[in-house]
């Protein structure tokens, strides 16, 4: 089966920005270590600065990340390097979900462990869409329940 | 006492034996469930057993370890997913067979050919670990840094097509481990004033966000609705003389590919079992038959895949360097009880080596007994709605992170690493190679400091070793872009000739 002109230009065009994106990442981190490591004491007495390997790792980033960019601009995509594309819900999801755990940090430092996290699973499963008594008062106990007698009781981990 | 009575002896606790099996248990939930790696689970595992003493903690996280590689091949073969990569090759033939209404025979297959390969794998690491770790007891620092290097760039090599933002992802691993204080002189390092950094990154967080969070991060961002079933009509369950006589060879195939390419740091169950396959194939007498259901197809990979276990474990305990990334996860916890993979490891504990050969047969035995019991109830399971398992990662991740040090900080680098993760994964940079560059980074630095120290860069090239480590390094990133491109060219020429 052969793939469409405009499917092939589109999965080309998501490898040519993916790998932009990928090499202005990799310098920007390069440039931010070496950036970094010149505020690194050096000791009076050393044969090798401590400075020595966050800036060659550095440089090297800063080397790689220009491979990726003349990689994406003279290699066509690969086999096996096609990637499931993201869903605007599941970004969404993703955010509620951070949102969520933010909420939990406060809860869990004022009211007990087992409110705190009872409501966190109910969230969980309500933003990835579950429905009912048993997703948001059954699931959310058992699990609540199990985590609980596992770290604080058996592991005396204090919650 | 001998070191083989002394380390069996440490098993007869019950304690231990209790250990086993909730590892065997959790083990082959975690390989039934698609997107729940072992690496992930001997993470998340991780963050409880470093509170246990360290024999019934490695008794939990190694049974993981092998019971996760019987337990992933459910999916694969009923619902063509593989539970963990490592089985990937499982599907070529396990869901056709499952397919035309053998799905039985399929999975009793599997599991034997699984429990064979990892009893062969063991008992590599029985007799190749305490000769190899004599052997690399003679390394100076030369050849360790060459070594670190090969192990880095293996990964790298194996991360299919994408050797430059592997090689990234290695270096900005390696850029972690900087974090903290200097290893030669002490200075911190990238620490920001906070006191929490003078250790470094703290492993188990970074680890736990990387293939915990991340991928679960991951599948919720791409997640469409929609469901696949799962094969229910298994028909018999055991494979007849014929076919159990059609077993022998592809055994033999996956035991040879397994073992060698489980020694080689950094590769796993999954290359193992493609290259076993395709092996297989060459020298079997029905060729046409692979991919269509063939049950020595399904053999060779199962058998290959659990092969590679034992050699992984003997290669990250005799050399320190990982066999592969869950054996770069259980590092970490071996370092929190003071056992420090590396050449001196067996020379001072030789029983070591028995007691995990022990454990990883008992795991064995148990979670082949388990596997054979039919696995119906199992087919229930994969049925479960994701977003359970969703939230039961999420919770289990931050709860278990904070359990380590019981420390919030390392929740928030968790769920940082989490988003770097992600960050990875649809960017296509692979993970494994960060937690790689996070373990050795130490290593590698300290060495490559010592050894210019002492002899210059002339010490790294003239020592045949160490130079024979980096030729090898080289071609680990070298050879795969050449053969792809070979290949690209070959079916190009074929395209223009049809």
């Amino acid at each position: 089966m052969t793939v469409p002109a405009s499917e092939q230009r589109a999965g080309r065009g998501h490898w040519r920005l993916t790998g932009v994106v990928a090499a202005a990442v990799s310098l920007i981190m390069g440039i931010i270590v070496l950036v970094l490591s010149q505020g690194i004491e050096e000791p009076q007495i050393a044969s090798f600065s401590p400075r020595w390997w966050p800036e060659a790792l550095g440089s090297l980033l800063i080397v790689l990340s220009l491979l990726i960019a003349v990689e994406t601009w003279l290699r066509p995509p690969g086999s096996g390097e096609e990637q499931e594309s993201s869903t605007r819900r599941g970004a969404a999801r993703i955010v509620l979900i951070f949102l969520l755990i933010a909420v939990y940090g406060v809860l869990w430092y004022f009211i007990d462990f087992r409110v705190s996290t009872f409501l966190l699973f109910t969230g969980l499963v309500a933003i990835n869409g579950g429905r009912g008594w048993k997703a948001f008062l059954l699931f959310p106990a058992i699990t609540t329940a199990v985590l609980y007698l596992f770290f604080d009781l058996l592991l005396k981990v204090p919650l | 006492m001998t070191p083989l009575l002394e380390g069996f002896a440490q098993l007869a606790d019950p304690t231990v034996l209790a250990c086993i099996l909730l590892g065997a248990v959790l083990g082959m939930l975690v390989g039934a469930f698609p997107g729940v790696t072992a690496t992930m689970a001997v993470a998340l595992a991780s963050s409880f057993t470093l509170s246990m003493d360290p024999v019934p903690g490695m008794a939990i996280l190694l049974t993981i370890y092998v019971s996760a590689n019987f337990g992933d091949r459910i999916p694969a073969i009923l619902v063509n997913t593989p539970g963990t990569p490592a089985s990937i090759a499982t599907t070529f033939d396990g869901y056709p067979m499952a397919k035309n209404g053998r799905a039985g025979v399929a999975l009793t297959t599997s599991a034997f050919s699984s429990a064979i390969g990892t009893v062969a794998g063991v008992i590599i690491l029985m007799v190749a670990a305490i000769p190899l770790s004599a052997l690399a007891l003679q390394f100076g620092p030369a050849e360790m840094f060459a070594l670190v290097v090969f192990g880095l760039t293996m990964m790298v090599g194996v991360s299919g097509g994408k050797i430059s933002k592997g090689l990234v992802a290695g270096v900005f691993g390696l850029t972690l481990s900087a974090v903290g204080r200097d290893p030669i002189t002490g200075t911190q390092r990238f620490t920001f004033g906070i006191p929490e950094l003078s250790d470094g990154i703290p492993f188990i967080a970074a680890i736990i966000g990387l293939f915990g969070i991340a991928e679960v991060l991951d599948q919720i961002l791409v997640h469409k609705p929609g469901k696949t079933t799962p094969i229910t009509q298994f028909g018999r369950w055991w494979p007849n003389r014929r076919e159990a006589k059609q077993m022998l060879k592809p055994l033999g195939v996956g035991v040879g590919v397994g073992s060698v390419v489980g020694i080689v740091p950094a590769t796993g169950g999954d290359i193992a079992g493609i290259l076993a396959w395709d092996q297989s194939r060459r020298v079997s007498k029905n060729p046409e038959e692979y991919g269509k259901g063939s049950l020595e197809g399904l053999t060779a990979v199962d058998t290959a895949s659990n092969s590679t276990l034992g050699p992984s474990v003997t290669t990250t305990l005799a050399l320190g360097v990982p066999g592969d990334s869950v054996m770069a996860v259980l590092i970490g916890s071996l370092v929190v009880w003071g056992i420090v993979p590396g050449p001196s490891l067996f020379s001072s504990r030789p029983d070591l080596v028995y007691t995990i050969a022990g454990i990883m047969l008992i795991a064995t035995v148990l979670v082949l007994g388990l596997s054979l019991l039919r696995m119906k109830s199992v087919a229930k399971l994969l049925d479960l709605p994701q977003q359970y398992l969703w939230a039961v990662i999420i919770v289990f991740c931050m709860v278990g992170t904070y359990a380590v040090n019981n420390s919030v900080l390392d929740v928030g680098i968790m769920l940082l690493f989490g988003l770097i993760g992600l960050f990875f994964r649809r960017f296509g940079f692979p993970p494994g190679p960060v937690v790689l560059g996070l373990i050795l980074g130490e290593l590698a630095e300290g060495n490559l400091r010592r050894a210019l120290a002492i002899g210059g860069a002339g010490n790294i090239l003239t020592s045949p070793i160490a130079l024979s480590f980096l030729v090898l390094s080289l071609a680990a990133l070298v050879v795969p872009p050449l053969r792809e491109r070979a290949k690209q060219r070959k079916a190009g020429r074929a395209v223009k000739q049809s």
